[in-house]
């Protein structure tokens, strides 16, 4: 009985040589805790139970069994064929012609207080994003699988006495992948403070201290999680994509995995999926999974796997096609959803929803919008004198009356255009039956005046050039011509006010 | 009538009547200006105004009352000082520009619009008219319009300052955790209540019963996931006082309270380890008031205090006090800890005093759990033992019988 595997030699074996094979085994679970309950200061004791001979379907001519123990306290040990013992090891044999399938129950209890620590279940989720990140999240429960301890836990005798609880664990190490980034510990309750980072060229080291100290038969549970840049992991030509990781990752040292699932999320849209691992998984089926900007769902590859030690610490490859045009698509959703927000926006404040119309406010509108029109064009009318005043103090510099009689010229034609719309602007006024009217006419008349006194004062500039009036005369001509135009322009201003 | 009567009420720290020091704390230098906002608010009379007014001298009557109602007074604190400080700077910053025109006062858009255009014209010639005017100022000197404005400004930048503290420091951290800074300046997170109660929910059974003080309640229920008999939502006076009355009773009758409650677990905070103040005996006198409102023949507030009347933990305290089942639950194995070597062994560092009763031992609980700086402990109660132990000796006689009896079969 048992379970038999086949081992294939580099180059065969020819009657009489000799080879060496080394066989590995790793076994969980068989150092059973005796006794079973303990208080906090006693030791574990624990049973080891196995074979004394070489487990082989040939014939073993010189076997010798070695044990080698955690420490040198050993209760008690089966002796066949006058074992010797040193410190921590038990020597059994040589013994000779051993007929193939012969077992004899070998039994040491001995004191080990190394951490019994089991991850009872671990879930492993690997979310792949073309974007350039890797997120990795572990979430593990872990149990204390050694003596339970009975009677209860005194915190003093912990602190205090040092051989207080020593097969409970305090702290252990994780090491994660050297570029991981953005570490976090946590648990259902909040972030986890006990922590420590440290950061080597290749690996990344995390010192890890659960809430509380762990003793026999005490559980926890936690979160741990980090990000890794994708170029290390994700091999792409093409269209094609590699993703080669590790199935399970480092948790402690001896690790004992008693059920581990992981699930792996590739980006949408990732066709033709192809997974390649180096040991027996139980792959579950496919399933989709919704994050964010997604519309029809992430595939997400779920394995399961029961009983992995450290040795199983090793790379999965996952292979999937993925169409590069697909990345634009969460750009392009976000930049849509904008898009049509601002568009309905835009179209809904240009709709008018009130039930009746309101015949006086809407009057009011239509007024207030031509007396703006109004304003302007008085405005710039009196920029147009300003203009005119400029053209004369040229003139009286450069004396040349061709420039003084073009700027005039202009004066006037720009004077003329902007009446007219004023006098339009004025009998629209009228039509709506406001007052305001009278009040442009105003304007207008006063402005008349102001365009007088304006040719007044270039007739004079003229004049005073052609030699024909004196200078001290034109000045005090000057003044008065502007006292009167301030005059007339502040009344202009008082009647706009008004408006 | 609340607040005296019904002590779960009065042992509510915020229901306490408010120091001059939360006031400063809170309102800083507005406690100064809020009067001056308050007089100018008045002068102004109208009738939003007279709102304002009452609404301000009814906040300070309540905000005096309770530490709590200080609540109703900041909004129109915030408000009046606003106003005693914009009417300062409307005085003191007041700008010689806006003199100048007197029909430009109302601030219509074609107000704005054409004032530019207007001032072209009068480039040159306005200012000499006005400039004429202006001797007739308001005697205010720019020196002291300038230490006014500055003292003003840095009031109001040591406000902001002080501002920011407070809600960094009070308002914002969470008591949950609790974080202290060593002497070169690194911080150091004691994370003990999520310890304890993540050890509850993890390696307690689903169904366990845990009883605490009611502060505790929510928490426990939200972080450890556990059922509570008494928490925050203190409605239930007598069922507080049934607590009250476990944890300051002795261990015998405590333990049939807990008992019939069906407890499973007891959780206290103790903080003598750290000098942590907010812990279950500083809470201790409370307890023992509720527990008195509803059982006054088995408890007296004045059985734990010294003859002298007050309130110690070492030797000279009451002996009620020193077997009651929170001190034992508090001290526990405390009195053969030395926390360094100018003090002696169980000397508790909140109260500052050396505990009395250092031999404590427990016939019907058993430590559980306490965290790593002692500060929640927890303790389960254990089932009643198979046999009643005998309370007399075994009868011991000296009749030998006279003669081995022999069947005669």
């Amino acid at each position: 009985s048992g379970k038999f595997f086949s081992v294939k030699l580099p180059s065969p074996l020819a009657p009489g040589a000799k080879v060496r094979v080394s066989v590995e085994m790793v076994f969980t679970h068989v150092l059973q805790p005796y006794p079973t309950h303990i208080t906090q200061s006693e030791k574990q004791f624990v049973v080891f139970e196995g074979n004394h001979y070489f487990y082989s379907p040939y014939v073993t001519k010189t076997q010798t069994t070695r044990v080698k123990l955690a420490s040198r306290n050993v209760e008690s040990y089966t002796k066949l064929g006058n074992p010797s013992r040193t410190e921590d090891m038990i020597e059994y044999g040589p013994f000779k012609d051993i007929p193939p399938y012969s077992q004899d129950t070998l039994k040491v209890h001995y004191e080990n207080n190394s951490p019994f620590l089991t991850i009872t279940s671990m879930t492993r989720v690997i979310e792949v994003s073309h974007w350039g990140n890797i997120a990795v999240e572990e979430t593990v429960d872990l149990k204390h699988t050694g003596a339970v301890l009975k009677g209860p836990f005194s915190r003093y005798d912990y602190q205090r006495q040092p051989d207080s609880g020593i097969s409970s664990v305090k702290s252990f190490k994780t090491i994660l992948p050297a570029a991981a980034q953005d570490v976090y510990y946590r648990d259902e309750i909040g972030n986890i403070s006990t922590s420590h980072l440290l950061v080597l060229d290749d690996s990344v080291e995390m010192e890890i201290r659960p809430r509380f100290p762990l003793f026999g038969g005490w559980k926890t549970h936690y979160i741990i999680g980090y990000n890794l840049p994708s170029y290390e992991y994700l091999y792409s030509l093409g269209d094609q994509y590699a993703l080669k990781m590790r199935f399970v990752d480092h948790v402690f040292d001896e690790q004992v995995t008693d059920s581990l699932t992981v699930k792996i999320v590739l980006p949408e849209g990732a066709k033709n999926i192809h997974v390649d691992s180096p040991y027996e998984i139980n792959r579950a089926l496919d399933e989709l999974h919704y994050t964010y900007l997604d519309t029809f769902g992430r595939p997400v590859i779920v394995a399961h796997k029961s009983n992995l030690v450290e040795q199983h610490i090793q790379d999965i490859v996952v292979h999937y096609t993925f169409n590069k045009i697909l990345m634009l698509q969460e750009p392009l959703l976000v930049v849509g959803a904008f898009y049509i927000l601002f568009f309905t926006v835009i179209v809904y404040v240009r709709l008018d929803f009130s039930i009746t119309k309101d015949p006086a406010a809407e009057a009011r509108m239509k007024v207030a919008c031509i007396t703006e029109q109004v304003l302007t064009l008085v405005n710039k009318r009196l920029g147009l004198y300003r203009h005119f005043d400029e053209a004369v103090n040229k003139y009286k510099q450069s004396r040349d009356i061709s420039t003084l009689n073009s700027g005039k010229k202009s004066l006037e034609m720009e004077h003329k255009a902007l009446t007219n719309e004023i006098a339009s602007l004025q009998s629209k006024l009228k039509t709506e039956g406001s007052d305001l009217c009278d009040k442009v006419s105003e304007i207008q008349k006063l402005d008349g005046q102001v365009k007088e006194l304006v040719l007044k004062s270039s007739v004079e500039a003229e004049r005073l050039v052609a030699g024909k009036l004196k200078k001290d005369t034109y000045i005090e001509n000057e003044k008065m011509h502007s006292n009167k135009r301030q005059d007339l322009v502040s009344k202009i201003d008082n009647i706009l006010d008004a408006l | 009538y609340a607040k005296i009567h019904i002590p779960i009420i009065a042992s509510v720290s915020e229901h306490q009547p408010t120091t001059w020091v939360s006031f400063f704390f809170d309102l800083h230098i507005l406690v100064c200006t809020f009067p001056a906002g308050l007089w100018f608010c008045i002068k102004n009379i109208n009738d939003e105004r007279v709102f304002v007014a009452l609404y301000a001298i009814s906040a300070v009557y309540f905000a005096g009352v309770m530490v709590r109602l200080m609540l109703t007074l900041t909004p129109v604190v915030c408000m009046l000082s606003a106003i005693a400080f914009s009417n300062v700077f409307e005085r003191y910053l007041g700008d010689d520009m806006k003199r100048e025109n007197p029909p430009i006062e109302d601030s219509s858009d074609e107000d704005d619009k054409r004032n530019p255009g207007n001032l072209y014209d009068k480039a040159g010639k306005v200012r000499k008219h006005v400039s004429e005017q202006e001797k007739t100022e308001e005697g205010l000197g720019p020196n002291i319009k300038n230490i006014v404005t500055m003292l003003m400004l840095m009031l109001l930048m040591m406000f902001a300052v002080h501002c920011t503290w407070v809600t960094s420091n009070a308002y914002s951290s969470p008591s949950v955790v609790l974080a202290s800074y060593n002497h070169d300046g690194t911080r150091n997170i004691l994370d003990d209540f999520r310890e304890a109660y993540y050890w509850l929910r993890q390696n307690t059974d689903e169904h366990a019963r845990v009883m605490s003080w009611w502060d505790y309640g929510y928490q426990i229920a939200g972080m450890a996931n556990r059922t509570t008999l008494v928490d925050n939502n203190t409605w239930n006076n007598s069922h507080i006082a049934l607590v009250g009355k476990a944890m300051s009773s002795n261990e015998s009758a405590a333990y049939e309270i807990m008992r019939s409650l069906d407890v499973d677990y007891v959780l206290i905070i103790f903080g003598g380890v750290i000098g942590y103040s907010g812990d279950d005996i500083n809470k201790f006198l409370w307890m023992v008031r509720i527990a008195e409102g509803e059982h006054p023949k088995d408890i007296r507030e004045s059985d734990y205090f010294t003859p002298q009347g007050e309130f110690r933990v070492d030797k000279a305290g009451s002996p009620t006090l020193l077997n009651c089942l929170m001190y034992k639950m508090s001290y526990y194995r405390f009195g053969e800890m030395q926390l360094d070597f100018r003090t002696p062994p169980g000397f508790d560092r909140t109260r500052n005093a050396e505990i009395g009763n250092k031999d404590i031992k427990f016939k019907h609980l058993e430590e559980a759990f306490t965290s790593e700086h002692w500060l929640v402990r927890i303790y389960k109660v254990k089932q009643l033992d198979n046999r009643e132990t005998l309370d007399h000796k075994p009868r011991v006689t000296n009749i030998v019988p006279k003669q081995k009896y022999l069947s005669k079969k």
